[in-house]
């Protein structure tokens, strides 16, 4: 079985365009997540995190100065090229692999007054996949794997599961998602946004904030020189219980963690491993993990939410999270929960709550999503 | 290819038909998809009013699973997969929640909502058959053989699966396809299938892509 | 009042998709959750939209949501006191 190595990312969100970016605002405890004043939008300010148009415009414009690609295409292109540029391996060959994660791609085009230069067509997640693919002259057809808000961590499970088999060498996952009228509307209705900025497992916490991000990722069977982190295990399981709402006994969550530990064949414990929570900030969710970590005798590991830094970027927030993840792992630091203040779930956690050196060899990556879907991946210093 | 892996059953929804393991069972013709997907519920199901909740893709996965569920109702809902794939996403449910948002008459319906991302008909999967093993979604143009079988040797290989549910489900524009089909692995012993047919590549394909 | 709960039990039926119920099927007291019709979260954000939708009141939040939607009986008293 080859081994799985992680060996260039980027993150494009509100807090930048480059991963150090991103990571000096986490470390920093600076929040990406503001008041949106935006008809286009919503009829009413919503907090979210936004990524900056003018920016990406001018980040576009390096690469290309066509005119026919969609805001997802331009930050899915802006990012995966600035992540190809940490590489040194040819990857326009049919041993690697373009996996997208998005849970809405452009569904911005449903709407008939929305770029209206751009075909209708774009809205179907594989074409706009394939304009993707061919600014890049990927080989092979790219995969679109569309799981709620668990892609990104699936997206990361199933990369890693095909170089493990040899089926390709690499692997390049870019997850995103972008602000629309269209789920802005619909999570209005769900009225699980938060009036504020969200408070992942925090007492007082009452909604989630939306927001739009990339994270691009390549996973390649070949290590770096140094300072390498590989994929070690994964699982994706089902709830079958509700399609929105999560397990009260956290059922997938604890079969999804259980599973990829086993799988893992190693020892962790609270000083050698974190958690990298969902932590969506909804009364639900949050109480849902605890009882999954409970349930499994991981509750007292360092645990962090990262939602009140990014908001819930839906197909790119396990992207994202795992970056950053592996961020820590790599700098021996751990990330605090911004908006967390007050133990606010039925089960003791242990939430970290600022900035800290801290040595770790593993972090278990989760994400649950609507549908009942549940996702684990754990990452490994080696 | 010698992975005790075999296709099972099969069962493809189309065109107001319903046929399974090449043989026509239920026919509806000349009325709406609607009136059609509601007689095949009449007749296949009956007992689950939730599924008048459920939007057209979800209609369509719950009754061709349905027709597949003699092959995995004995087994342990956490070894069971399941692995779906389309070319329109929930564009459909989409379409439908985008007329709740219109300007002059904006009311965003969160029960269309909830079944705009395509993974949700594996939920309703998941949640009437109790199934909790590993499940995916993928969006392509076409079935890719080569890829899914890939993924779904994977699954019983070393992910602790032993059956699956396989296949192709779309819904756009009124048109509609599900093709899906059951994988199981057998022991040597198991004599009980006269017409094995072993789970590659190409049988894979014939099975999901045939009459497309 | 009985002409308002006789249209509410339909727009009721018609807005969560309940096949094979019946307005006269409906108890106006029972409780429309747990129970009785055994409705779940996102028909009770569903009844949130059909209240804004057909009677113009909006429902600012998921727990008023809870009170109000208790029951046909509960719901009725609410749109009369609320109406304008």
């Amino acid at each position: 079985m080859e081994k799985v190595y992680f060996v260039a990312d980027n993150i494009i969100s509100s807090l930048g365009f480059t991963t150090s970016e991103n990571i000096d605002a986490i470390e920093n405890r600076k929040s990406g997540i503001n008041l949106i004043c935006d008809n286009s939008l919503s009829q009413h300010p919503f907090f979210a995190s936004k990524i900056n148009n003018n920016i990406l415009e001018k980040e576009f414009l390096k690469l290309s100065d066509s005119i026919s690609y969609t805001k997802f295409e331009k930050v899915c292109i802006v990012s995966i090229s600035k992540a190809l540029n940490k590489i040194n391996f040819a990857y326009k060959t049919s041993d690697t692999l373009f996996i997208l994660s998005t849970t809405k791609g452009n569904i911005d085009l449903l709407n008939p007054l929305c770029c209206p230069t751009i075909p209708r067509d774009r809205a179907f997640l594989w074409k706009s996949a394939e304009i993707i693919k061919e600014y890049f002259h990927f080989y092979n057809s790219p995969v679109v794997i569309s799981n709620a808000c668990i892609s990104g961590v699936v997206a990361i499970v199933t990369g890693s599961r095909l170089i493990e088999q040899g089926l390709y060498k690499n692997v390049i996952i870019c997850g995103a998602d972008i602000l629309s009228e269209f789920v802005i509307s619909g999570f209005q209705s769900f009225m699980a946004l938060s009036p504020q900025i969200c408070k992942p497992f925090d007492l007082n916490r009452n909604g989630l904030n939306l927001g739009e991000g990339c994270g691009t990722i390549i996973l390649s069977n070949k290590p770096k020189k140094e300072n390498n982190i590989i994929y070690c295990a994964g699982a994706i399981t089902n709830d079958a219980n509700h399609i929105s709402g999560p397990s009260r006994t956290a059922e997938g969550l604890f079969l999804a963690i259980n599973k990829a530990i086993k799988q893992s064949n190693t020892s962790l414990n609270e000083n050698n491993c974190f958690i990298s929570a969902h932590g969506t900030a909804t009364p639900y969710n949050d109480e849902m993990e605890a009882i999954a970590f409970e349930r499994i005798k991981i509750n007292n590991f360092p645990t962090v939410g990262l939602k009140g830094y990014f908001g819930h970027t839906l197909g790119a927030a396990g992207v994202i999270e795992s970056i950053a993840a592996i961020n820590s792992l790599k700098s021996n630091k751990i990330h605090s929960t911004l908006g967390f203040e007050e133990h606010g779930v039925s089960i003791p956690v242990n939430i970290v709550t600022k900035t800290t050196k801290k040595e770790n060899e593993f972090c278990i990556k989760v994400a649950s999503g609507f549908g009942g879907c549940n996702a684990t991946a754990i990452f490994q210093k080696i | 290819m010698n992975n005790n892996l075999i296709i099972s059953k099969s069962c493809k929804i189309t065109n107001n038909t319903i046929i399974v393991n090449d043989k026509l069972l239920f026919e509806n013709n000349n009325v709406p998809y609607n009136v059609f997907i509601k007689n095949a519920y009449k007749k296949y199901i009956n007992n689950y009013p939730k599924f008048f909740k459920m939007d057209n893709l979800s209609k369509l996965g719950i009754i061709a699973v349905e027709l597949l569920s003699d092959e995995f109702k004995s087994i342990d809902g956490k070894e069971i997969g399941v692995v779906l794939v389309n070319s329109a996403s929930s564009l459909d449910a989409d379409q439908t929640f985008q007329k709740t948002i219109v300007k002059d008459n904006y009311f965003p319906s969160p029960s269309v909502f909830v079944y705009t991302l395509p993974n949700i008909v594996i939920g309703e999967i998941c949640i009437k058959h109790k199934i909790y093993g590993e499940s995916s979604f993928f969006v392509s143009q076409n079935f890719d053989s080569t890829f899914i079988y890939n993924i779904v040797c994977d699954l019983f290989s070393r992910q602790g699966i032993n059956t699956a549910i396989v296949g192709w489900l779309d819904f756009i524009d009124n048109d509609y396809l599900a093709s899906l089909c059951i994988i199981k692995k057998i022991s040597q012993q198991n004599l009980n299938y006269n017409e094995m047919i072993n789970f590659t590549i190409e049988n894979l394909n014939k099975t999901i892509n045939k009459d497309i | 009042m009985d002409e308002l709960i006789k249209n509410l039990k339909k727009e009721i039926i018609e807005a969560l998709n309940l096949e094979d119920v019946k307005a006269e099927d409906i108890d106006t007291e029972a409780p429309l959750f747990n129970e009785g019709l055994g409705l779940d979260s996102i028909d009770a954000l569903e009844l949130i939209v059909l209240i804004e939708k057909k009677h113009g009141i909006k429902i600012q939040s998921a727990d008023e949501g809870k009170q109000i939607l208790y029951s046909v009986k509960t719901i009725a008293e609410f749109i009369i006191k609320n109406k304008k």
